[in-house]
């Protein structure tokens, strides 16, 4: 349904045209002059205006640009008696649809009215374009500008070339990974990125997109290592617009790989070791080689026996030390009474001292705050320390237990009276398969993993080890364990 | 009739024990030294015709430390020196004592992935000091 206004003088015009439209569906408003239709304009609005170019006071040439101002989208439509080409010029040059002369009939109102009424759908349906098309661009401006946020974002390296080879588009972490404060965007490649010749030469490579996709290791020259991705841009219709590449640090990567694989070797250089003693022996026992009389074959059973024994504590060692390196060993982290701890240990411990000849003392106050800690962790942690304690010690010689509280540590210190460590080798304590090497504890058997395990205990727990030593008197090592939970988390 | 001596150096008591059999069963008379420094005192002592060193004892090359002083003593400087070592496990380094110089400047005749079956170790011996029936 649409609105009409009809501004006429003439009462006959005005309802003539309100019974000839109204039939038609169309609402009719009726005026009979320019004042009171913008009186009305000021509350309603009309599809369209049939506008007398006649009136007393206020004509119809100036009334139409009067209404036109309050709603541009209004179609009018001038009705005269006076149907010459002036007025039509007149009337279309003050804004005016279209041009009905007086008299009409009833099919020229409407056919006048339908195209007027056409017309306006088409200038309202404009409109609503318009609009949209103004929406969508301030959306792309801003989709444009949050793209590019998300590219300034990017943890990875983002380098963008065109065709000719030219720098396009770079983010902050392509600056950061590079070492790099600026670099010029419409530069080639080549001068912008000199110093990376491999980069340099990869995105060369890519540079005509024959490749989709080519990724290389960059070795950088502080001794990084980058690994870089180079995508091909294509439009839609397969050209070669440049190419788009990723570049991500992977130099702790390496180095956690270059660590593994040396682990892995140490770990097959540790088995192997016992495992060729094993074989050594019973070749020569199934073979009898040099004829080995009763008590020489015991002897080598024995050490069969032993080295065994080696290997399986070994096997254990290690899987431990992979469950904690994993995070896979099921911790249950609660209150723990240490001073149970270290009896118990020092219990477990005792028959190793008395064989050793070694006194093992415990001194641990009435009192001793509980510590949050994995109970079973505490009980290898202190077994290892003291077991080393009774090993490296000397016949007639103590290992004393010693707990007690410090500022917000609870603090507990194993010393023996043993060996001693020199001082080059206390650094190298703690590393997989360290084992101090002198001529006295050539014949102590251990996996080289005790300590190991000692340090990703305390990691775990919070703690921390302190190691003094004097060769040929003995070692302390004091281990720290926060008082309250997360009492060290600043350093964990 | 006098055996070919053979100094046996490492820090494996048990491979010390092994080897020794395999040796004295083939007809090698064996001194054994538990490390690089015991074993340029038995060197010195009791002039070997082949040492059969381990490489990592006291230190991370202390066979090729021994190998050095039994160079430069004039009376061992003939000495062959094998060296008995999971080298590349051990060290990272990888010596394949393919050339010449390398054998010059590391004083070592042979480099031997451990453990060294007895085959392999008698094949050896035999190739730098042949069980002879006149000894000088």
């Amino acid at each position: 349904m649409s609105r009409v206004l009809v501004v006429d003088d003439e009462h006959g015009m005005r309802e003539g045209c309100r019974r000839i439209l109204e039939p038609e569906g169309h609402h009719v408003t009726t005026v009979a002059d320019a004042e009171q239709a913008l009186a009305l304009a000021e509350t309603e609005t009309w599809d369209l205006a049939l506008i007398d170019l006649r009136m007393p006071g206020m004509g119809g040439i100036e009334l139409l640009p009067a209404l036109r101002e309050r709603d541009p989208d209004l179609v009018c439509v001038i009705i005269t008696a006076y149907a010459t080409v002036e007025t039509a010029v007149a009337a279309t040059k003050s804004g005016a649809y279209d041009y009905l002369p007086k008299p009409f009939t009833p099919d020229e109102l409407l056919m006048v009215v339908r195209k007027a009424l056409e017309h306006r759908n088409l200038v309202l349906e404009a409109r609503r374009l318009e609009q949209e098309a103004g929406r969508s661009l301030l959306q792309l401006a801003t989709e444009r500008s949050r793209l590019r946020t998300i590219i300034d974002c990017l943890a990875e390296a983002v380098l963008v070339t065109n065709a000719a080879g030219q720098l396009a588009l770079y983010n902050p972490a392509a600056l950061r990974v590079l070492g790099l404060r600026a670099l010029a965007l419409g530069e080639k490649a080549e001068t912008a990125l000199g110093t990376f010749p491999a980069l340099v030469e990869l995105l060369g490579r890519a540079q005509d997109c024959s490749e989709d996709m080519l990724s290389q290791e960059i070795n950088l020259p502080g001794g990084g290592v980058l690994r870089a991705v180079v995508s091909a841009i294509r439009d839609e219709a397969g050209a070669c617009l440049g190419s788009v590449c990723l570049l991500s640090d992977i130099s702790e990567l390496r180095q956690v790989e270059r660590a593994k694989a040396q682990f892995v070797a140490m770990v097959a250089h540790e088995l192997k070791a016992p495992l060729a003693a094993i074989e050594g022996y019973l070749d020569i026992l199934a073979g009898n080689i040099g004829r080995p009389d009763e008590a020489q074959r015991a002897e080598m059973l024995a050490r069969c026996r032993q080295r065994t024994g080696d290997l399986l504590k070994l096997v254990g060692d290690l899987l431990d030390v992979f469950r904690m390196e994993q995070g896979l060993a099921a911790r249950t982290v609660e209150r723990v009474a240490l001073a149970e701890v270290l009896a118990e240990v020092a219990q477990a411990q005792e028959p190793a001292a008395k064989l050793a000849g070694v006194t093992l003392t415990l001194e641990v106050p009435g009192g001793l705050p509980d510590v949050r800690a994995d109970r079973q962790e505490m009980v290898r942690l202190f077994t290892n320390l003291v077991s080393n304690g009774i090993k490296y010690n000397r016949s007639g010689g103590s290992v004393t237990v010693a707990a007690g509280v410090e500022g917000q540590h609870v603090r507990v210190s194993v010393a023996d009276t043993g060996l001693g460590i020199p001082a080059a080798a206390l650094p190298g304590l703690g590393s997989e398969f360290y084992r101090v090497k002198t001529a006295h504890t050539r014949a102590i058997p251990g996996t080289g993993l005790g300590l190991a395990i000692v340090k990703r205990i305390l990691e775990a727990n919070h703690g921390q080890l302190q190691v003094t030593s004097e060769e040929e008197v003995g070692s302390t090592f004091t281990v720290y364990l926060p008082l309250r939970e997360g009492g060290q988390r600043d350093r964990a | 009739m006098s055996k070919p001596r053979v100094l046996l150096v490492d820090d494996d008591p048990d491979f010390l024990v092994i080897y020794r059999i395999y040796l004295e069963a083939a007809g090698y008379q064996v001194d054994t030294a538990p490390s690089a420094t015991a074993g340029l005192e038995r060197a010195l002592a009791a002039r070997p015709d082949v040492a059969v060193v381990d490489l990592m004892m006291e230190e991370m090359d202390s066979g090729v430390w021994l190998a050095h002083e039994l160079a430069r003593r004039p009376e061992l400087a003939e000495v062959p020196v094998v060296i008995v070592t999971g080298v590349r496990e051990e060290t990272g380094f990888d010596f394949t004592l393919k050339s010449d110089e390398e054998r010059a400047w590391l004083h070592v005749h042979e480099w031997v992935e451990k453990p060294v079956s007895r085959e392999r170790l008698l094949e050896l011996l035999a190739r730098l000091v042949p069980v002879r029936e006149e000894h000088p």
